[in-house]
């Protein structure tokens, strides 16, 4: 068994009038990589920061290998939440920085790092504050990596890299994991890039868990028909369509529920290809107002 | 990979960089002391003699520059450390660590002043200020009320530094009082004839100035404790 279980039961945070999480109940096993999706607001932070145990929740139970985080030496120090800020000594260089991390990081890689810096074009003697937001995700994401922490959260922290740094962040990720598998959560509302690491999903909404489930499960409850426009149409008819699009003669519909086997016999025969779902279009459509 | 493997306590790691960092920045802070006690002794030994060790009056800065480098660490290290995988716990066990063995280097250091200067100058007769409740104490007595102050004043700084990091700013300017006000409490407790204790009717003399002083500290350090042990970390900006 690799990386470290998290069970989240009925988990509530509270601001004053705002409920961040609202009764949150999960489970992300051990070793997988899961995607935390949502749309801005939807509490994502708030959940990763309170299983880190950066807050204490307002009602709920939070387990990490069996044990509560929050002030627990020994969990605290397996878990490393990489937020956008990069949570680093801003007016210190880069290469203190690293070396405080050495110091308190149980599985840090100091080679690594190292590769981890010239990958990203970083300079150990710049300092954190002199960064520009991209190169801030990217220091924010050597630590990540890095730190080999069982539990390992990136919390939005590739979305203010450009379109090659975060390809290179994916790759990274994704090396690294097969030879040091670990618990790891993406957080994002851009899912187009990312959707094929996870292996499982939870998109929350307003502070509760729409949707938790494997990730082949949740693509499979859409599909997408692309075939002659009349066809298409036809075989769509009745469903619930998500979206349209037109190619000349040739159309895309892609539709929420699953499809039957009557319906894949009727599309192959009038020469209509029946796909997955981009994650993306489910989640636009699971997320917008009138449907949540 | 599993959890919890054998490790040095993580205050222990804490505080070694803490105090390194107070320490580096105390340096620039005693060498800038010794410039101006030989500036000032270069200015008036043409105009008055001296009649006392000035390196006394160095109490106020080496009270202050500790408090104020305290606020500036709890501010920066705080979110760090919990973020990085440390408990609060510890945070506050580095911490007041780091007061107990700085502010006994204030007081090092400014008894090693007073007696170097007292060597260099032995025209100054008169030692210390012998109302004062370790004056009677000699360079001993200044070592002793200097570590207290210190010691004081850097609790004192993470109270105001983490009132801050919790509080809006408006409710921690009003907290000022009872944040700052040990180290108040503690300046009266050693730099007069226990006045406090007067005026409570209670017993004084150095016994009790140091058995008040451990109880100031020890109640601003609760305080600490206790506006610290569930705060939620905030991101670095």
């Amino acid at each position: 068994m690799t990386g470290l279980t998290i069970t989240v039961q009925d988990l509530s945070v509270h601001f004053k009038d705002t409920r961040a999480l609202d009764g949150v109940s999960m489970r992300i096993e051990a070793g997988s990589i899961h995607g935390l999706l949502g749309r801005n607001g939807s509490g994502k932070t708030t959940l990763l920061s309170t299983i880190a145990a950066l807050r204490r929740p307002t009602r709920g139970t939070i387990l990490v290998d069996g044990e509560d985080p929050f002030e627990s030496e020994r969990v605290m120090g397996d878990i490393c939440l990489i937020r956008e800020s990069g949570d680093v000594l801003t007016d210190e260089k880069i290469r203190t920085n690293l070396n405080y991390f050495a110091d308190v990081r149980r599985h840090w890689d100091p080679d690594y790092a190292a590769e981890l810096l010239d990958a990203f074009e970083l300079s150990p003697r710049k300092r954190p504050d002199k960064l520009s937001r991209g190169q801030r995700s990217a220091l924010g994401v050597t630590i990540g990596l890095a730190s080999r922490a069982p539990v390992t959260f990136f919390d939005e922290v590739h979305l203010g890299m450009d379109a090659p740094s975060r390809y290179r962040f994916y790759d990274l990720l994704l090396a690294d994991y097969v030879d040091h598998p670990r618990t790891i959560v993406l957080s994002s509302h851009l899912i187009s890039e990312i959707e094929q690491l996870f292996a499982t999903v939870t998109i929350l909404d307003r502070g509760r868990v729409l949707i938790h489930d494997d990730a082949e499960e949740l693509r499979s409850r859409g599909a997408a028909l692309i075939g002659p426009a009349a066809a298409v149409r036809e075989l769509t008819n009745g469903l619930q369509v998500l979206s349209t699009q037109s190619l000349g003669p040739t159309e895309k519909v892609t539709v929420f529920g699953s499809v039957d086997a009557d319906l894949h016999r009727r599309a192959r025969a009038a020469d209509v290809e029946v796909g997955p779902v981009p994650m993306q279009d489910l989640f636009v459509h699971l997320t917008s107002g009138e449907e949540s | 990979m599993t959890a919890g493997t054998a490790h040095r306590p993580t205050w222990l790691t804490a505080t070694k960089r803490l105090v390194s960092a107070h320490a580096l920045v105390a340096g620039w802070f005693w060498a800038v002391v010794v410039l101006i006690l030989v500036g000032a002794h270069i200015l008036m030994s043409g105009v008055i003699p001296t009649r006392v060790v000035i390196a006394q009056y160095g109490t106020h800065g080496a009270t202050w520059f500790p408090f104020s480098l305290a606020i500036i660490f709890v501010l920066a290290y705080l979110p760090v450390h919990v973020t990085s995988g440390m408990t609060r716990r510890s945070f506050i066990r580095a911490n007041v660590a780091t007061a107990l063995l700085m502010g006994p280097t204030y007081g090092a250091g400014l008894a090693l002043l007073a007696a170097v200067e007292r060597a260099v100058f032995p025209a100054a007769p008169i030692p210390f200020d012998q109302e004062q409740v370790f004056g009677a104490h000699g360079l001993w007595g200044l070592f002793v009320a200097q570590s207290l102050l210190a010691i004081t004043g850097i609790i004192c700084g993470l109270l105001v530094g983490i009132t801050y990091y919790r509080f809006h700013p408006l409710a921690a300017t009003l907290l000022l009082i009872p944040t700052v006000g040990p180290v108040l409490v503690m300046v009266a407790l050693t730099a007069s004839d226990a006045p406090i204790q007067q005026w409570l009717g209670l017993p004084t003399g150095t016994g009790w100035a140091v058995g008040a002083a451990v109880a100031v500290i020890a109640l601003a350090t609760l305080a600490f404790h206790l506006a610290t042990r569930t705060i939620p970390i905030k991101p670095v900006e």
